[in-house]
């Protein structure tokens, strides 16, 4: 008896360590994912397209960055502030860059574009296909996100998905393929476990990129890295008017960095202790030898194309 | 002693036995998990500092760029930037050991060949490559250590960094520039950065360069 309890005795604190140190890499590899994740997103944000009058870093024209969620779809409504979501728009490397051949009507779906360069002979806007997230500006701020549904090569025209929003956009605009992605934190009350969100900006259904996520908040900081206040960013001025249905702050276009603050928590609630400073969501841990803490990460990414001047 | 005691003489033995092998067990495991945790956690670093020197070159080839006054020279290949460590051509060898074939760097962008790209390959449309005939041909502008462009630095900097340029497949006067950098356990990372820059009619000069796209190729 006295030797099988000594066994008990410590093999059984072992197992709890095994399970505690194998929880706590999963939590610190989950972090790194998304770290990585919402490090790659943000470096690139505003990446440009040298085609049309308002060539250069999309920043010129449109906020890059933006604390709420915009897409095709599903955009929240204007004069928003999420400190937990994010939206990050920049042109990839793609043939698809052009700009409207001529004046797009409110609520029309159709965009009659010029000829895209590059093509091989005979095609005239190579580059765009059904189903593609495509972007279209113009030098007022006016800005909206379309998934194309087909494209009539002989006519030089994409049709797109009816649009939330109704600007008016003249000759010249530019048309271009996008990647938007908003990440948000998804909460359930439920279960109450979180995941951090990925949404494509078009109409494929948001997708989890990261379970148990505690908590996830951005913030914003201007030129010198001096901090903009929440308030700053859903007060106005607004662009392209006060009255737009869409109407985005102007301060967006101040933002310089992006302050990400990560937190992720073990799964198992097992391995959680009471809430406090160490655990945002209480679990069931009976004893400290099995407490596998939250790891929280505050990272501040500078996107390059945001940078005022080289 | 009772006959059922002396039946289990040496169980104590065969469970201590059992014991010691589950918390040897168990201890091996740890030590895997928590040496493959350190293992990934260099990596995500080492990557994250690659990102950074390819990021490096460029900012450093942006100070020959903008002082070259022919950007066509620059794209045609005649005109190379000061910082270089010799020949276009050979191997450069890494601190741990890993080579970089500095002649294939070009192929290895244009086709991802090791030998010359046929028109074809050159032309062909791809993810990276959409544009077709248009497709960037790169011409190898700036490479060396990383540690060259910061020679009074004492510090370890394993990284050979490369970057190349060529006419942005959109025209509009920009060029692309593409910086490659490569650090230890095999770690790679590429940006690729479209630059412009406007004549300044009042002067008629060039104005100062401004980057219109900066993106990490993955």
């Amino acid at each position: 008896m006295t030797v099988v309890g000594t066994v008990v005795a410590i093999v059984n604190p072992a197992r709890s360590a095994f399970a505690a140190q194998s929880e706590a890499v999963d939590v610190q590899q989950r972090l790194r994912v998304g770290v990585e994740a919402l490090m790659r997103e943000l470096v690139a944000a505003g990446a440009g397209s040298p085609v049309g009058g308002q060539s250069g870093p999309l920043g010129d024209s449109i906020p890059p960055v933006m604390p709420f969620r915009r897409g095709a779809s599903r955009s929240d409504p204007p004069e928003m502030f999420r400190t937990d979501t994010i939206t990050v728009v920049s042109v990839p490397a793609t043939a698809a860059q052009t700009t409207l051949a001529a004046d797009r009507a409110p609520g029309a779906t159709t965009l009659t574009l010029m000829p895209t360069a590059g093509c091989p002979d005979r095609i005239n806007v190579c580059g765009f296909a059904p189903g593609m997230t495509v972007l279209v500006y113009d030098a007022g701020g006016a800005f909206d996100i379309f998934v194309v549904d087909a494209v009539d090569d002989g006519a030089s025209q994409v049709t797109v998905a009816p649009p939330e929003s109704a600007f008016t956009y003249s000759n010249g605009a530019v048309v271009v393929e996008a990647r938007v992605r908003t990440y948000y934190l998804k909460e359930d009350p439920v279960s109450r476990s979180s995941q951090l969100m990925q949404a494509d900006g078009g109409a494929a259904p948001d997708a989890p990129l990261l379970d148990h996520v505690a908590a996830l908040t951005f913030d914003y900081g201007g030129a010198s890295a001096a901090p903009i206040a929440a308030s700053e960013l859903a007060d106005g001025p607004w662009l392209p008017d006060a009255t737009a249905a869409s109407r985005w702050d102007a301060d967006l276009r101040r933002i310089r960095s992006v302050g990400v603050t990560l937190r992720v928590e073990a799964a198992i609630a097992a391995l959680r202790g009471p809430a406090g400073a160490l655990f945002r969501n209480a679990g069931v841990a009976t004893s400290v030898h099995a407490w596998v803490p939250d790891q929280e990460i505050r990272f501040v990414i500078s996107p390059r194309n945001l940078v005022e001047s080289r | 002693m009772s006959a059922r005691l002396e039946h289990e003489r040496g169980a104590a033995l065969v469970m201590v036995i059992m014991a010691l092998s589950l918390l040897t067990s168990l201890t091996v495991s740890l030590l895997l998990s928590a040496s493959a945790d350190v293992v990934t956690a260099a990596n995500f670093r080492t990557q994250r500092a690659t990102l950074y020197a390819a990021d490096a070159i460029f900012e450093r080839a942006m100070i020959d760029i903008a002082a070259a006054p022919d950007w066509d020279a620059l794209i045609a290949g005649s005109v190379v930037s000061t910082f270089t460590d010799g020949p276009a051509a050979g191997v450069r060898t890494l601190d741990d050991g890993a080579e970089i074939a500095v002649g294939e760097l070009v192929t290895m962008a244009d086709c991802h060949k090791r030998s010359a790209c046929t028109d074809a390959e050159l032309d062909a449309v791809t993810a990276d490559r959409p544009w077709g005939m248009r497709n960037p041909r790169w011409r190898l502008y700036a490479y060396g250590r990383l540690g060259d462009l910061l020679p009074e630095a004492d510090v370890g900097l394993p990284w050979y960094v490369a970057l190349m340029i060529a006419g942005h497949p959109l025209g509009s006067g920009a060029i692309a520039v593409r910086a490659e950098a490569f650090g230890p356990r095999k770690a790679h990372s590429i940006i690729e950065v479209t630059v412009a820059r406007d004549v300044d009619s009042d002067y008629n000069d060039r104005t100062a360069p401004r980057t219109l796209s900066w993106r990490e190729v993955r």
